[in-house]
């Protein structure tokens, strides 16, 4: 019985995907048609809505109407059953764990994408002269294909405390055991553990930044080098006043990007410490409030709040994109 | 002003590939020397090697007595203008001409003034705040040549910098690069595979092919003795025509005998070529002295040649005329514009006999030119 079931329901997927596909297919078919019928003038401009319709639709219905819905509740208590007015947006920004929340942020935004991108940056300037480059650069970008849960797995072994006197089977301790010192308990440790999750998010985003970086640096003209270094620059030198200058855009968008990955950060708090021992971050006290606390009211300003530390840096991020656009 | 002497540089690759090879090359004080040849000759290396880009395999490299083999560009006192300018694309084109002064710490005062002279200098006043983005080709090379010469160094290297610019400007430039020597008197060293640029500029042409060094010597004398037939090929357009010929005497006649080209040789030279009778020779003419028999000037030893014309390129100041003789063998001529020769017609053509090389088939060397 089991067996048949199952088969019912593969069968049910299939079938979801056919008709699914299919009838988008269909969709965007019979519009065409119907459209192609009209006098030429109206067809031109009628045409394109026709094709951007379903995806404003699809926009509409799961982006724009869940946003909308939430700054709505966020103004309500936490059943979404009475207005508060501001009251989840005061808790947001006075709460005393909600604090610590905004402070741990800020230490990851500097930290993550600083470290990130500064060791990106020098990764991609010292591989450009290593000979086997794309191993180096593979080894680097690999993190990058790990999810944040598989890293963070990965880090507790790192991590790993036991006390002092039974075997550390955690690399960190067992290195700093060896060398006489004490094992640290790197994630219950108030002055470390922040820094210890913050070190996992740059581990997996700094070969991002390497391999974007390492395409603008390649993207310099060998002449434009050469011409600094007969104008007597250092490597040095070139490095900061030739290539830094010359790869900026792409160091903007980079770092814009990370921010806003970093805004989100909540799986690695999540699974390594839960966001105990102060190490709490914007985002995994919005999951907390929301589906831990039941206070659809606070989670949901929080997230409202997430969003307007967003919309700043994604509009660097366009403005620069169009700029380079513009510059093609 | 710089003395540079390249001994015996060779440069290989790590694949083994062999750039340039046992290159012997004196460039004096406020010499304008051209390294001419086709591409892949090695005459960028060579530039390359001088500037400090490239490291030499084997050899010496000297600056005013200076063994530099292991020196840095920066401490070489060059500057180098590149054939894409390579101007920095993020700086003005003032900071681009100050970045090299900035390096040496140049006082502030000293390098806005040392800038605004080289742009005076140039006719870029104007455009001192611009970006390089901003700027016209021809200005972009004018400023990639004042980010050279405000600095002031003992040579100036150039890698093809006008073979980006449009025929006109390119001619324009030629004349300001020219004069622009003269008014400094430094070491310039030009890197280009155009022969034109080389014979108009240059005061020695230094002649390269597959990394060898064929020749160096004046524009006039390069073009008139050539040493091999590469060079002889090479400087002039369109090329000098080539035969494969012997040397036959039958009685008094001495004879270059190549097919269907029967030319005696001039009895006040005979002598000279008793020598290569029988040896297998080639033969050289170049086309502008072959003429056509109604307009040739005085004072040349014409002979007669028989030949078809093939094709006729018409150039206002003279025609270039594709010839081909009886047994298959084509050659080129100029002649003067008023011949309006015809496809097809079979004329006769005058060969300056006073103007002739011959080669060893052999080793492609000179016998007698």
């Amino acid at each position: 019985m089991q067996d048949a079931s199952n088969i019912m329901r593969l069968l049910g997927a299939i079938a979801a995907i056919i008709v699914g596909s299919g009838g988008i297919i269909a969709l965007f078919y019979v519009a065409n048609l119907v459209v192609n019928r009209l006098p030429p003038r109206p067809r031109s401009q009628i045409l394109p809505w026709v094709y951007m319709v379903p995806a404003l639709v699809m926009l509409g219905a799961f982006l724009v109407l869940p946003t909308l819905r939430t700054i709505l509740l966020s103004f309500m208590d936490r059943r979404s059953q009475g207005w508060v007015g501001l009251d989840n947006y005061i808790f947001a920004f006075t709460n005393a764990d909600m604090l610590i929340a905004f402070r741990n942020n800020v230490l990851w935004l500097v930290l993550v994408t600083g470290v990130s991108v500064g060791l990106g940056l020098v990764i991609a300037v010292l591989v450009d002269r290593v000979k086997y480059e794309p191993l180096a650069k593979a080894l680097i970008f690999l993190p990058m294909a790990i999810s944040f849960v598989g890293a963070s797995v990965i880090w507790r072994f790192m991590y790993a405390y036991q006390p002092p006197g039974t075997d550390q089977i955690g690399l960190l301790n067992a290195i700093a055991v060896a060398l006489g010192y004490e094992p640290i308990g790197w994630l219950v440790n108030k002055s470390v553990n922040n820094f210890a999750l913050i070190a996992i998010m740059i581990w997996l985003q700094t070969g991002f930044a390497m391999v974007l970086l390492s395409s603008a640096v390649k993207g310099i003209p060998k002449d434009v080098i050469e011409a600094a270094r007969i104008d007597g620059a250092s490597e040095f030198q070139i490095f900061w006043r030739i290539t830094i200058p010359m790869i900026s855009s792409t160091i903007v968008v980079v770092s814009t990007t990370i921010i806003v990955l970093v805004l989100k950060v909540f799986d690695i708090v999540f699974v390594m410490t839960g966001g105990n021992l102060d190490t709490d971050v914007i985002a995994s006290r919005m999951i907390k409030e929301m589906f831990n606390f039941r206070n659809f009211g606070r989670g949901s300003a929080i997230a409202v709040v997430l969003l307007l530390a967003v919309i700043p840096v994604m509009v660097t991020n366009i403005r620069r994109f169009q700029q380079q656009e513009a510059n093609r | 002003m710089a003395h540079i002497v390249f001994e015996q540089v060779t440069k290989q690759y790590d694949n083994g590939f062999v750039a340039v090879k046992d290159l012997n090359l004196e460039i004096g004080d406020d010499e304008f020397l051209v390294l001419v040849g086709p591409s892949g000759c090695g005459k960028t290396t060579s530039l390359r090697m001088l500037a400090g880009l490239e490291s030499i395999s084997r050899g010496s490299l000297y600056i005013d007595g200076q063994r530099v083999n292991e020196k840095s560009p920066r401490e070489r006192d060059i500057a180098m203008v590149f054939q894409s300018y390579a101007l920095y694309p993020h700086m003005s084109v003032f900071e681009n001409m100050a970045f090299g002064l900035q390096l040496q710490g140049t006082a502030k005062p000293e390098i806005q003034q040392r800038v605004q002279a080289a742009a005076a200098q140039l006719g870029i006043e104007e455009l001192l705040d611009r970006k390089p983005k901003q700027l016209s080709g021809g200005q972009r090379q004018r400023v990639a040549v004042g980010r050279a010469i405000v600095r002031d160094p003992s040579a100036f290297l150039m890698d093809e910098p006008l073979s980006n610019l449009d025929a006109k400007l390119r001619v324009q430039a030629r004349a300001e690069l020219t004069k622009l020597h003269k008014k400094l008197g430094t070491t310039f060293i030009y890197v280009t595979h155009d022969q034109v640029e080389a014979m108009t500029m240059g005061s020695r042409i230094a002649v390269m092919n597959q990394g060898i060094l064929q020749q160096v010597d004046t524009p006039q004398n390069l073009y008139e003795h050539p040493n091999n037939m590469f060079v002889a090929g090479f400087m002039g357009s369109p090329a000098m025509n080539f035969f494969e010929a012997t040397l036959t005497q039958t009685g008094e006649q001495m004879v270059i005998d190549a097919g269907a080209l029967q030319l005696p040789v001039p009895e006040e030279v005979r002598s000279r070529y008793q020598s290569l009778l029988g040896t297998p020779l080639i033969f050289g003419i170049r086309p502008e002295n072959i003429y056509n028999p109604e307009f040739a000037p005085p004072g040349i030893n014409p002979v007669a040649i028989e030949a078809t014309v093939s094709v006729v390129e018409m150039m206002g100041h003279e025609e270039i005329v594709y010839f081909a003789l009886g047994d298959g063998h084509e050659f080129l001529a100029r002649v003067d514009p008023r011949s309006r020769f015809t496809p097809g017609e079979s004329v006769s053509v005058s060969f300056d006999m006073n103007r002739f090389h011959l080669f060893d088939k052999a080793s492609e060397h000179v016998l007698v030119s």
